[in-house]
């Protein structure tokens, strides 16, 4: 995995919880009485959206807003990983733990309210081909070499 | 023996039972395969399917599991000694509830991540579909018998813990309208909701509420019977409303009190070096139920608990991103219970006590341990927490308010998902007005709960509750056994050794048969009608189940493909998902073992 993008739930998505012999749990799966009816919110289109769009090797992870055991380390690693430090790594991981946000590598593109899918496919490919330079930046330093030059933004 | 030395050891085991053990069950029972396709990634709409990363299925998985049930049963089970208690944890842990688990979790996601309810009518025959919609009914009914009685007692022993518990309704209420509404984050309100839960804790200590007097005043013999009802009148109304309104905030707050729970216990028994005052076996009073069987339906969740497989093969089925990930996730989520477990031994016989006599004058016998035991673990959970500078008695009522929560929400949940069997059973009777009337179906799901918290069972708080949690220990390893029986069937029809299943279902089958043998007896010559007829109908659902188990294991061995045979998993992803046709799907072993066509 090259890419990471973390697509927060929506506040009333299913998530874990609810303790032993409870949870989100069904005893069939259909007929009865029981009628599922599953959550209605952006994250389902957006990540359809995303998954068709992005190569194998980025990452999409579905994350419910209470799994902080797992959301804040991981919005900790990409944002040091993308050079955040102190102030400006606390305002994203802030903003990454909000529900429906869009996280991309630690760049939060989204933050309470998920634009729509082609939208949110967009950012992410920039936010992809960014990262992507910087890290030929860095290696071309390193080497000693001038960087190839950015390609000109959409109009 | 120091409490810690014992978590060591106990931690030592469970990571050898996951790295061989649940190995060996990877690549020999269940035979995993990287490339098989998984529901997640075959349904894949971002909602219900969704392919997820394992650590982050794991954390949901386990905080779905994890509850209070884990630390009701051990800290009953001490009575007979912390060894056989904390024995039965490890061995069913690893040989038990890791292979139920994790195969509940391979089988579902083989079948389209059909619940185990509908794979039981699919795997075994239709009529274990019925069978285990009338098992699910009786675990569901002991569920919230017991825990309603637990939180009676424990208000009646805890009164500071009332208005915390009280105001934590609103607020959790609050807490969802308030992500909703600003949609902003769930960490942080869920954070503050916990902060003020806390600082409840000195208001409740405050102004403890008592109901004596109301008690007195309607005539109720035991105050515990008040709460009781006023809690069945509470689920009635929590249940109706829609799960984002208060279950699901309140999961927000329970969330981060099972890891502060857990964290204090660590922490408490690593500062304070508690050492363990419970004999390792108990020399228990005669006329004492032995520890065998009655130490295997004591200890279910912690242990092994059917319940899981509905978890495993509910919502965590539908995530799984590959298949190889089910062994972390399903195999984890057993071990993190059972760790729940341990802790609940811990502090039920380091913690609450600091002399062996001091311990003894808590369990003399099985009626006041079975009775007091919620209570002794709140004891023990409180000394650790006061190890780390917790003063006692606010520590006694943090401990109280921690188990409360957990089993309130369990009620809660518990009431729901009655509501949709007793829902599903009218639609089976064809009873119209059961299956579709929300307010009669909720109505019959807290009324028999109730009148079974609400049993003569002989006089005195505990005898009743220790053989209504008996009762429902009993459910829960029925609810086991048939999910095993789902797993063993498979596993044969697909010419695999099926003896790393059949060993814990022939086990439990046994115990469970064996104290509902004993039980009804006991019932009977203590002239008890009302739990007597009820031992006697999970007996018949016991015999049921076994003969069933029978018919389609006898059925299955028939049919398995010859040595040789076996469909091997493929190492290349791109053949299986480019192929649907190829052996990894296990269509060679013939119509009936087939998996689902993807």
């Amino acid at each position: 995995m090259r890419h990471r993008v973390v697509l927060v739930r929506g506040p009333r998505a299913a998530a874990g919880g609810g303790g032993c012999c409870s949870g989100a749990t069904r005893p069939f799966d259909s007929g009865g009485g029981h009628r599922h009816v599953p959550p209605v919110d952006d994250v389902g289109a957006v990540y359809r959206a995303l998954r068709a769009a992005l190569p194998r090797d980025v990452a999409v992870e579905v994350v419910s807003p209470t799994n902080w055991v797992w959301l804040v380390p991981a919005l900790l690693t990409d944002g040091r990983r993308r050079g955040l430090r102190g102030a400006a790594l606390w305002r994203s991981v802030r903003a990454g733990i909000v529900v429906e946000s869009l996280i991309c590598d630690g760049a939060v593109l989204a933050s309470g309210r998920l634009p729509a899918p082609a939208a949110a496919v967009a950012a992410v490919e920039t936010e992809l081909a960014v990262a992507e330079l910087e890290q030929v930046t860095t290696a071309a330093a390193a080497r000693g070499r001038t960087p190839p030059r950015a390609p000109a933004p959409p109009p | 023996m120091p409490a810690f030395a014992v978590a060591a050891v106990v931690g030592v085991l469970f990571f050898l039972g996951y790295r061989y053990y649940s190995s060996y069950l990877a690549r020999k029972v269940y035979v995993l395969d990287p490339a098989f396709v998984t529901p997640a990634h075959e349904f894949n709409d971002g909602v219900d399917y969704v392919p997820t990363n394992k650590h982050v299925l794991f954390g949901h998985h386990f905080t779905s599991v994890a509850g209070a049930a884990p630390i009701v049963g051990p800290a009953i089970a001490v009575f007979w000694g912390w060894g056989p208690a904390l024995a039965w944890i490890v061995l069913g842990t690893i040989f038990a509830a890791g292979v139920h688990d994790f195969g509940s979790l391979v089988v579902s996601v083989r079948h389209k991540a059909k619940s185990i309810g509908t794979l039981a009518g699919e795997v075994v025959n239709g009529r274990a579909r019925m069978l285990f919609l009338a098992i699910i009914f009786f675990l569901l009914t002991l569920v919230n018998a017991v825990f309603a009685v637990v939180i009676g007692n424990l208000f009646v022993a805890n009164p500071g813990a009332v208005i915390p518990i009280v105001v934590e309704i609103p607020l959790a209420m609050l807490i969802g309208q308030y992500i909703y509404r600003t949609r902003s984050s769930a960490l942080i309100p869920s954070i503050v909701g916990v902060i003020v839960l806390y600082a409840l804790i000195l208001v409740g200590n405050a102004f403890p509420i008592e109901l004596d007097g109301l008690a007195e005043a309607l005539g109720v013999e035991q105050t515990r019977n008040v709460w009781v009802v006023l809690l069945f009148a509470y689920t009635w109304i929590a249940s109706r409303i829609p799960v984002w309104v208060l279950l699901q905030p309140r999961d927000y707050i329970n969330s981060h009190q099972l890891f502060i729970a857990l964290a204090v216990i660590a922490a408490g028994v690593i500062v304070g070096m508690n050492t363990i005052q419970a004999p390792v076996v108990n020399d228990v009073p005669e006329g004492s139920p032995s520890f065998f069987p009655f130490l295997f339906i004591t200890i279910a969740c912690g242990a092994i608990s059917g319940f899981h497989s509905l978890v495993s093969s509910g919502t965590t089925s539908k995530q799984l991103d590959t298949e190889t990930d089910a062994r972390y996730v399903g195999y984890m989520g057993a071990v993190g219970e059972g760790s729940l477990a341990t802790g609940a031994v811990l502090a039920a016989t380091a913690g609450v006590a600091a002399s062996q006599a001091d311990w003894q004058a808590l369990y003399p016998d099985f009626a006041t341990a079975s009775g007091g035991a919620v209570g002794n673990f709140v004891d023990g959970v409180a000394v650790f927490a006061n190890n780390i500078g917790v003063p006692l008695d606010l520590a006694t009522i943090f401990a109280a308010v921690v188990v409360i929560s957990f089993a309130a929400t369990t009620m809660d949940t518990g009431v729901r998902l009655q509501r949709y069997v007793v829902q599903e059973i009218g639609e089976i009777i064809k009873v119209r007005v059961l299956a579709r009337n929300l307010t009669l179906a909720t109505t019959v799901a807290v009324l028999i709960p109730l009148a079974m918290a609400l049993l003569p069972g002989g006089g005195e708080a505990g005898y009743t509750f220790g053989v209504l949690w008996q009762l429902f220990g009993t459910t829960n390893q029925l609810t086991a056994g048939l999910a095993l029986s789902v797993l063993a069937v498979w596993v044969t029809r697909r010419g695999r050794n099926p003896l790393a299943i059949l060993i814990p279902l022939v086990f439990l089958l046994a115990m469970t048969s064996w104290a509902l043998i004993v039980n009804l007896q006991r019932f009977i010559e203590a002239d008890n009608w009302v739990l007597a007829p009820l031992d006697a109908l999970i007996f018949l659902l016991a015999i049921w189940l076994m003969v069933e188990a029978a018919i389609a294991l006898r059925t299955a061995f028939r049919e398995r493909p010859q040595p040789g045979a076996e469909a091997r998993p493929t190492s290349d992803p791109a053949v299986a998902r480019a192929n649907p046709t190829s052996p990894t799907d296990d269509t060679e072993l013939g119509q009936t073992s087939r998996d689902e066509p993807r």
